[in-house]
């Protein structure tokens, strides 16, 4: 699907936002591994509705704005101005979060709900279980990360990869701006602990989708059930079997046709 | 030239099929491998060995800083510098370095630093690595993206600590004390001289520049592989506007120094395998968290093909299958007679540029014994043919006044060699 790009001022730093679709706003942040240079998941959701996607600071389309944010409020404020800027301030908006941004996506939630209209958090971190703890994938050397994320390792590749078409020094540069959106990861994240969103989940007061991989070796499906716990709220959590971290990555069009049903859901029990 | 006992306080301890049965050395060690009554021996033993570098005339002995080792076991320098401060007379106390951004608040490493300069009388030589990503990142748990953010703030902590006379505030995005006042101070003032260690990042080289700061490549792998490295610093010392001064480069070599070259072979061959082959056996995959290397040196990686087959070469070495012959030839150790190692280190250091041999005489699982007489050769033979290099024409500006004086080592007989001597090792008990 066409998109267009356009770049976003975010505390002093640009990041580039894309936009596809129309209808109200649903903004996307993907987690692990940034934003890819192609999706039919964003592609699948855009099919029904206005897709505003947002790197975070340091991801693909950004600069390195990760360097000014030093802690978990210096990333939630940015991400907030990074809503504001990309979507025109047009609030509330549906929020798709992946990954890392899950765990922003919930503090967004509780710091600021009346942003939201509704949000989904497709296998998010944030929380902590001591006796069942998230996996560090910068752990493992980095041919052996991608398993941890995905079984499919060709779809990965498709998302990420170099495109066939770059020069030699533009594939070295790609391998430089990928580097910078692990950075960013893991300036987020590291050491992947959690910054205690549990207990700010009850502040979240609109309907909330929690999309899982069965199989997700990063942070495993058992989490689902603590965010359940914690958000004391209209829940739905849709298990996919047999599915990775990167679940959306794996099984787009469905993934997406479960966001786009829930939102239009959410959307007509607001109404 | 300054010629320095640089101390790594190896486990010698790690079976014969660490290899085949652990990943790695480092970060996720086997603890169940440690052995209390070993490291008892261990530490008297390397104290004693660096007590003995001070008794020789060595200029400088060097302690450092790593965590989850088994072929470092020496958590705190400071710990082992305090000791030294007591035990020794001569040589420059050169920790090399504590990793600042570990320590919170950083007031600690200034006052620690402080007190061993204080009671050594102005020996110490403050040595302030990033730290190795295994060490800061894995087994500490910092940030790899934002280390040298904290690493810098622990810096202008510590030096406004030392230097300034009165109480101050800091308020940084890391670190916020609110009453800075340490009484203890260096007595060197205002500092003592700084060394940073690295292993090759661009920034690095660039803060050791531009800061006018020593700077100890502290690579395990000889002169061959540090050129490229070497190299890099010397053109930021160029862009920053400073002296090619031989003495602002220090760097670590392995060495086994004996009778003869046969005598070598023999004394080092089991000790070299051991490091390279079982003390380095190092897990990729605590090498890379992104962030911790910076762009512009991700970017010169990606870009340098020598860099990649620097790269590939250390992977090799990963591998545990080098041999001694491998690791002499391509001069990861350097071992001879004392004419020969002399004349092989003077070239290195000409070559490099290098005004501080950090020398590394007690390595992998070497007995003390052999150690001590590795260190008596290099002490009395060695450092004599090397002393005068580089002294005439440039001024050490990173040495302690305290330690300026070249030391001649006690007058006595070519040392027996251990090959032939009863083999009877060091007992904890022997230490009382």
């Amino acid at each position: 699907m066409a998109s267009k790009q356009f770049d976003v001022e975010v505390n002093g730093s640009v990041i580039r936002a894309r936009e596809a679709g129309s209808g109200s706003p649903v903004v996307l942040i993907y987690g692990y591994g940034g934003v890819p240079h192609t999706s039919r998941f964003e592609d699948a959701l855009a099919a029904s509705h206005r897709v505003i996607t947002i790197p975070l600071p340091g991801q693909q389309g950004s600069d390195r704005g990760h360097d000014k944010l030093h802690s978990p409020l210096d990333w939630v404020t940015a991400t907030l101005d990074a809503i504001e800027r990309a979507t025109g301030a047009e609030v509330p908006i549906h929020l798709v979060a992946q990954s890392v941004s899950g765990m922003l996506a919930g503090e967004i939630g509780a710091i600021n709900p009346s942003w939201l209209r509704s949000m989904t958090l497709i296998a998010p971190l944030g929380l902590y279980d001591d006796a069942n703890p998230p996996r560090n994938p910068f752990a493992e050397a980095p041919p052996h990360r991608i398993p941890f994320m995905t079984q499919k390792p060709d779809l990965f590749k498709a998302a990420y990869g170099a495109p066939e078409t770059l020069s030699a020094e533009e594939l070295r540069e790609h391998e430089v701006i990928a580097y910078r959106a692990d950075e960013a990861t893991a300036r987020l994240m590291w050491p992947f602990g959690d910054i205690g969103l549990k207990r700010r989940l009850h502040r979240i007061k609109v309907p909330v989708q929690i999309i899982w991989g069965s199989a997700d070796e990063l942070v495993p499906p058992a989490y689902a059930s603590r965010f359940v716990e914690g958000l004391r709220h209209l829940v739905e959590v849709e298990l996919i079997e047999d599915g990775g971290h990167l679940v959306a990555l794996e099984t787009p069009e469905r993934c997406a046709a479960l966001v786009n049903a829930f939102i239009d859901k959410a959307a007509a029990s607001a109404r | 030239m300054k010629n320095l006992f640089f101390h790594l306080m190896p486990y010698k301890g790690l079976p014969e099929d660490f290899v085949e049965k652990y990943e790695s050395v480092w970060v996720n060690i086997d603890t169940r491998l440690y052995n209390p009554d070993l490291i008892r021996e261990y530490f008297h033993d390397y104290l004693d060995q660096l007590k003995f570098a001070d008794q020789l005339g060595f200029d400088g002995i060097c302690v450092n800083e790593h965590h989850s080792n088994g072929y470092a076991i020496m958590a705190s320098p400071q710990m082992m510098a305090s000791i030294l401060a007591r035990e020794t007379s001569h040589a420059a106390i050169v920790l090399m370095g504590c990793s600042i951004a570990l320590y919170d608040p950083p007031m600690r490493v200034a006052e620690d630093m402080a007190t061993i300069d204080a009671m050594s009388g102005g020996r110490v030589v403050a040595g302030f690595p990033m730290g190795t990503p295994f060490d800061t990142c894995y087994a500490y748990g910092q940030n790899p993206s934002s280390v040298r953010q904290k690493y810098k703030e622990a810096y202008d902590i510590i030096m406004r600590t030392w230097s300034s006379d009165d109480m101050f505030a800091y308020n940084g995005e890391y670190y916020k004390q609110p009453f800075i006042n340490t009484f203890i101070k260096p007595k060197q003032r205002p500092h003592p001289p700084i060394w940073v260690p690295g292993g090759g990042s661009v920034e690095t080289w660039r803060w050791a520049a531009e800061q006018n700061f020593g700077y100890g490549y502290t690579s395990f792998y000889g002169a061959l592989a540090a050129r490229t490295q070497v190299a890099g610093f010397w053109d930021f010392v160029d862009q920053a506007g400073q002296d090619r001064n031989p003495f602002r480069l220090g760097m670590v070599q392995f060495i086994g120094v004996a009778k003869n070259r046969e005598e070598a072979m023999e004394l080092y061959r089991e000790p070299a395998e051991y490091l390279y082959n079982r003390n380095l056996k190092v897990g990729a995959r605590w090498a890379v968290p992104p962030g911790y290397q910076s762009e512009e040196t991700k970017r010169m990686q990606v870009q340098s093909t020598m860099q990649q087959a620097a790269l590939k070469a250390v992977g090799a070495i990963r591998t545990g299958k080098l041999t001694m012959e491998e690791i002499v030839e391509r001069g990861y150790v350097i071992i001879g007679s004392p004419d020969e190692v002399a004349a092989q280190v003077r070239a290195n250091c000409i070559d490099l540029n290098c005004g501080n041999m950090m020398a590394l005489l007690q390595f992998g699982n070497m007995r003390t014994q052999v150690g001590m007489y590795n260190l008596e050769l290099y002490g009395r033979y060695v450092k004599p043919q090397l002393d005068d290099l580089f002294e005439k024409d440039w001024e050490h500006h990173w040495w302690p006044d305290a330690c300026r004086t070249v030391k001649e080592p006690p007058a006595g007989a070519f040392p027996a060699s251990p090959v032939v001597a009863a083999a009877a090792p060091v007992s904890a008990a022997a230490h009382g």
